[in-house]
């Protein structure tokens, strides 16, 4: 009896091993895939898929999953730009590089602050052809999923009006890095979906929206640009509201507006947290605020 | 056997020396030696973990009562049951944690002075319960430090600086946290109540400093990361800028009295920084490598602990670097030079600082043992902090001019040593004396 007992634990640990492989060896494969694509231009892409791109295959997400937590205050081995004027976007948003003067032809100016799996980016991709978007997420796995994706999105709608070049994914602790990337006033909206609840107390200096890390945005946010913030616990969302309430640099929107915005709609409906809430029948709580001018200093 | 001095301070006239060598503060003068004020710190190391503990009982305690109260109004709503007990589990009062063996030792010190500008009150810090500790100055008193506020915080500070009227007090934190507190207002009590920081990074506060310009007031704060950051005062939720150009984590910044538009920093880069903090671009005026002046007063202390080796670098010890730290930068204000301390060396480097903002190599000083830190006065006198067994803790020089140097004969100086009370029994038992190098982060989480 406890020979089969031992037997199916045998087996399971065996099978729990070789999903992991599979997971792992999924990865590899998009690897290699990656960094063979990633930082073609645009043009070579087209050339590279002659038809529409109909065999193009999305990444699985099931193979990127990975623990939904990360300490924002832990030394990871992090990739960053020394000062935001040596921030290499071209190999992010090849398809607005111009190859004669050196330059980008538009800028990021649409941050999603820990974007997850990239559903909003992906959205609100086609509504703002004439900004770049870039998503900024912790977790190395979930971040080569959003690449993988936007790799694949860009090359299935090479011929499409929305082509995804405007959107671009990086691993990066936002938290401590966030002014290596951006320039002062360069952002026109920060969006903030579902971020980590860090429910204990003392845990709360690890959350994204504190009345510190508030001031950084608010120099990384040109006037009258939005935070969008949206979650789904309520103790999270009255926390965020507060302390952006609080803080001189922003002012509340009201729902009036918040009805007429269409990238809170978007928010609403894209993400896949979203998604999952609704899915859970949960209730998604949000709150937006506009970068009001500096005081007389 | 003294204890070496872990701080020292000058005043502006060179007539006193602030030192603390472990939690013991004392105040010498330079004329004759003498102790002239002196603070201990006597609050038990352990005082946090009580307060923590007695929270924890409390808590519990208001549990059991209420626990109580529900079994007994159970038991009051089913008479009937018959063998109804009221089951309540006692408390069990936690512990306090204790650090078990091979834990590291627990240290208490001071971790930083500060002079306010005017001289009216001296700063430091406690590990003991994690506070501001301000003392007035008053040189007529018997002891001329009189503490006035002594203000616990949630995390241990570690970075001072004051506003220019001294009444403020910018302190910054481990965590990264900035405060902002006042040298007349009672302490806070329950530090829930206590005032939100002023600013923060998300990263180890190293250095605080407090700024003028244009009439307009800046505190500028460097971290453990790589970051310097200038922003407004006392509305410092506008940030101005960020300065860009160091690797390695920041351990000080410097003002220079003579062009206070200039800002030197230093810290775990081989390279020494120098910036015109106020522009609005192009902040970065020079940078000077520290590196061939270094190496050579470095030691095997310098090398990254052994488990951070690669693999090749375990097998061949040859291939490892000697680390430097540079631990303080202060200016000789009468004759326009720097002064620079690199960790656990032998040495001090003179250099230059031009109107331009360039920095060139002027001297270096050597002394006997290694220095632990030092501080220079308006008279261009400089006072070095000497880690050694023999009792000699202070050498003295004098610079003559812009490119002259003399060390003094320093008996009043051995005499401070001698009146110092801080004893300890054995070399062992002195206080570890270089904290700067262990700031360096080692990427250990992918």
């Amino acid at each position: 009896m406890s020979d089969v007992v031992e037997n199916t634990k045998e087996q399971q640990l065996l099978e729990l091993k070789d999903a992991a492989s599979k997971r792992l060896a999924y990865r590899n494969e998009q690897d290699t895939k990656r960094k063979a694509l990633k930082h073609a231009r645009f043009e070579e892409m087209r050339e590279a898929t002659p038809e529409s791109g109909a065999e193009v295959e999305l990444p699985r997400k099931r193979f990127y999953r990975q623990r939904a937590h990360s300490n924002p205050f832990s030394d990871h081995k992090l990739d960053y730009p020394k000062t935001p004027e040596d921030m290499n976007w071209k190999k992010l948003y090849p398809g607005f590089y111009d190859e004669k003067t050196g330059k980008m032809t538009q800028n990021v100016e649409i941050a999603d602050i820990g974007c997850g799996f990239g559903g909003l980016m992906v959205d609100l991709a086609p509504h703002f052809p004439e900004s770049n978007i870039l998503g900024m997420e912790i977790r190395v796995q979930v971040t080569q999923y959003v690449e993988d994706r936007i790799t694949a999105l860009r090359r299935k709608h090479a011929e499409d009006a929305c082509n995804f070049q405007n959107i671009a994914v990086l691993r990066g602790n936002a938290m401590k890095f966030l002014p290596n990337f951006f320039q002062k006033a360069q952002l026109k909206k920060m969006f903030f979906c579902f971020p980590d609840p860090h429910f204990k107390q003392r845990k709360h200096k690890a959350r994204i929206i504190t009345n510190t890390l508030l001031s950084e945005y608010a120099y990384v946010l040109r006037e009258g640009g939005i935070v969008y913030t949206i979650t789904d616990v309520f103790d999270l969302h009255q926390w965020m509201a507060k302390h952006l309430e609080e803080h001189p640099l922003f002012e509340r929107l009201d729902k009036a507006w918040e009805e007429q915005d269409e990238c809170v709609k978007i928010m609403y409906n894209a993400t896949e947290e979203g998604q999952k809430v609704d899915r859970n029948q949960g209730s998604k709580f949000i709150a937006c605020f506009r970068r009001i001018p500096n005081p007389e200093l | 056997m003294k204890h070496p001095f872990q701080l020292i301070l000058s005043d502006k006239s060179g007539e006193h020396l602030f030192t603390s060598a472990k939690h013991h503060i004392q105040v010498f003068s330079t004329a004759t030696g003498a102790i002239v004020g002196s603070w201990v710190d006597t609050v038990d190391i352990m005082e946090p973990l009580k307060k923590q503990q007695l929270k924890k009982i409390r808590a519990l305690e208001a549990q059991h009562a209420r626990d109580i109260k529900e079994a007994e109004a159970a038991a009051a709503a089913e008479p009937d049951a018959k063998k109804q007990k009221i089951e309540v589990k006692p408390i069990r009062i936690p512990k306090i944690p204790t650090p078990g063996p091979g834990a590291p030792p627990v240290y208490n010190f001071i971790r930083v002075l500060h002079l306010t500008a005017d001289e009216k009150y001296l700063v430091g810090t406690t590990d003991s319960d994690k506070a501001i500790i301000m003392f007035e100055l008053d040189f007529s008193q018997d002891n001329c430090l009189r503490l006035v506020k002594r203000q616990c915080l949630a995390k241990r500070p570690c970075a001072i600086a004051s506003s220019e009227d001294s009444s403020q007090m910018i302190v910054g934190d481990k965590f990264g946290d900035v405060y902002n507190i006042g040298v007349t207002t009672p302490a806070v009590e329950d530090l829930k109540t206590f005032p939100q920081p002023i600013l923060g990074h998300v990263s180890m506060l190293s250095d605080v400093v407090y700024a003028k310009h244009d009439g307009k007031e800046y505190v500028l704060t460097a971290d453990r990361d790589e970051h310097v950051r200038v922003s407004h005062f006392p509305k410092s939720y506008v940030i101005k800028k960020w300065l860009f150009g160091h690797k390695e984590f920041v351990t000080n910044m410097l003002i220079p009295s003579w062009a206070p538009e200039r800002l030197v920093t230093s810290g775990g880069d081989d390279f020494i920084c120098s910036w015109d903090w106020t522009a609005e671009t192009n902040n970065l005026l020079d940078t000077f490598s520290v590196r061939d002046l270094v190496l050579p007063f470095l030691s095997d202390y310098h090398i990254a602990p052994e488990r951070f080796w690669t693999e090749e670098e375990a097998a061949d010890r040859s291939l490892l670097e000697r680390e430097i730290t540079i631990q303080k930068i202060l200016a000789v204000e009468k004759y326009k030079l720097l002064v620079v301390l690199a960790e656990n060396t032998n040495a001090l480097f003179v250099l230059n600082l031009a109107d331009d903002g360039k920095i060139t190599y002027n001297q270096t000083l050597t002394t006997d043992s290694q220095i632990i830190t030092f501080s220079v006065d308006a008279n261009a006198r400089m006072y070095v902090g000497l880690d050694n067994k023999d009792g000699h803790l202070l050498d003295v020089y004098q610079f003559q001019s812009a490119s002259d140097v003399e060390k003094l004969a320093s008996t009043t100086m051995d005499q401070i040593a001698a009146n110092s009370v801080v004893e300890v029994e054995k070399a062992d038992d002195i206080y570890p004396l270089y904290h700067a190098a262990a700031l360096r982060k080692r990427s250990e989480f992918s």
